[in-house]
C-alpha cells in the first residue's frame, strides 16, 4: 500500500557534492510516512514576494525511515535547481509533498520478475533507489541496470552502484555504463551515444519477460520507448518517467 | 511549457483524491485506450497540466493548481478505476 500524500515540513540535514554538477541533499521529515522505491517528491519554494515555484524530484532512498536523499542536478535555467544545488544549507527547511506516484515504483515480490533498469544522466535517482532496495531485502530477482551518462564524473549514486554490481550470486546487479562523451581508461567501449544496437545488446531481452523502467530526460525517455519497441518489448511492460529542465 | 508524463500528476491528484491516481486505469473517451494514468502524456506549465491520450492526443484531464485551490477538469476520461 502507499501512504497518502501530504505536504511536510523537510529540514535539511545533510549535503554533499554528487557530482561536480550536482547534489545530494538528505532531508529530515518528521511525519514522513516512509516511501517505495522510484517514488518522488514535489518541493515548493516561495519567494519573499510569495511567488511560488514547485517541481518534482525522484527520491534515491526508501523505507520506513523519516528521512529521504535526493540528488538534485543542477539545470542553469531552472528556476528551482540551482537553489537547491548552490544555496540551501544544512538547517533550512522546505515544503514537500509525498510521498508520490504508485506507477513508477518496484517493490521486492514472490514472482522475481526480472527488472530491466534504463537510466539517462539524473534519470537514475529512482532507479538508484530501486538498486538500493533490491539489495537491503537481499532478493534475488535479477536486475540489470543501463545508465547512459556523459563522463564518469557524471555519475550519481558511484559508490552504491559499486556496491550492487560487486554482490557476487543471486542477488547482484549488473550495470552497463554508456559514456556518451568521454569513457574511463581501459573502457571497453569508446564513448559514444546510446544507440539501438547498444540497448539491443544490454537490455534483458523480450523472451526473458523484464519489466522495464526508463527514466531521464523526455528526449531520451522517447527515443528509448521508440527502440525498445522495435526490439519487441510489449507498451506495457515499460514504465517511463520523463522529466524536463527544472 | 514541458512535455513530461501522468507520473508528474501524482501531486495535484492527491490535493483531491485519496490514493494514488497515477497508476489508476481510464479508457480514453475518444479512442478507447486503457491506460493508467501515468501513461498519458502531460504538458506542464507553472502550476497547469494538460494529460492527453498517449495514443489519440485526445485531452483526458487538465488539473490546475493556484493559489489555494485545485481546479480538476475530466472531460476525455470514463471508467477510472484506483485500487482502494
Amino acid at each position: 500500500m502507499i501512504a497518502h500524500a501530504s505536504w511536510h515540513v523537510a529540514t535539511v540535514s545533510a549535503t554533499r557534492p554528487e557530482t561536480p554538477n550536482a547534489r545530494r541533499i538528505i532531508l529530515d521529515i518528521a511525519d514522513w510516512p516512509g516511501n517505495a522505491a522510484g517514488q518522488h517528491v514535489d518541493i515548493r519554494l516561495t519567494g519573499e514576494d510569495g511567488y511560488q515555484a514547485s517541481r518534482s524530484y525522484s527520491i534515491g532512498s526508501s523505507g520506513d525511515a523519516p528521512s529521504i536523499e535526493l540528488a538534485v542536478d543542477r539545470v542553469a535555467t531552472g528556476e528551482v535547481s540551482p537553489f537547491l544545488v548552490d544555496d540551501l544549507m544544512v538547517g533550512d527547511q522546505l515544503e514537500v509533498r509525498g510521498p508520490l506516484g504508485g506507477w513508477f515504483v518496484w517493490k521486492p515480490d514472490a514472482s522475481h520478475r526480472p527488472v530491466q533498469l534504463i537510466a539517462g544522466g539524473s534519470g537514475v535517482v529512482p532507479l538508484a533507489a530501486i538498486v538500493r532496495a533490491h539489495r537491503a531485502a537481499a532478493d534475488v530477482t535479477p536486475i540489470r541496470l543501463l545508465y547512459a551518462v556523459r563522463t564518469p564524473d557524471d555519475v550519481f549514486f558511484r559508490e552504491e552502484l559499486e556496491q550492487a554490481a560487486g554482490d557476487t550470486g543471486s542477488s547482484g546487479v549488473r550495470v552497463d555504463y554508456v559514456f556518451s562523451r568521454r569513457a574511463p581508461d581501459g573502457a571497453s567501449r569508446p564513448a559514444g551515444r546510446l544507440t539501438r544496437e547498444l540497448l539491443g545488446e544490454l537490455v534483458l531481452p523480450p523472451e526473458q519477460n523484464p519489466l522495464v523502467y526508463v527514466c531521464g530526460s523526455t528526449p531520451f525517455v522517447e527515443r528509448v520507448l521508440g527502440w525498445l519497441q522495435e526490439l519487441g518489448h510489449e507498451v506495457d511492460d515499460v514504465r517511463a518517467e520523463r522529466f524536463g529542465g527544472s | 511549457m514541458q512535455k513530461l508524463d501522468g507520473n508528474v500528476l501524482a501531486g495535484p491528484m492527491s490535493q483531491v483524491m485519496t490514493g494514488d491516481a497515477t497508476s489508476a486505469r481510464g479508457r480514453c473517451a475518444h479512442c478507447g485506450d486503457v491506460a493508467a494514468l501515468a501513461q498519458a502524456v502531460v504538458y506542464a506549465d507553472g502550476g497547469w497540466y494538460v494529460a492527453r491520450c498517449r495514443r489519440c492526443d485526445n485531452v483526458l484531464l487538465t488539473i490546475v493548481e493556484a493559489d489555494d485551490d485545485v481546479r480538476l477538469t475530466m472531460t476525455g476520461i470514463t471508467a477510472f478505476t484506483m485500487a482502494v
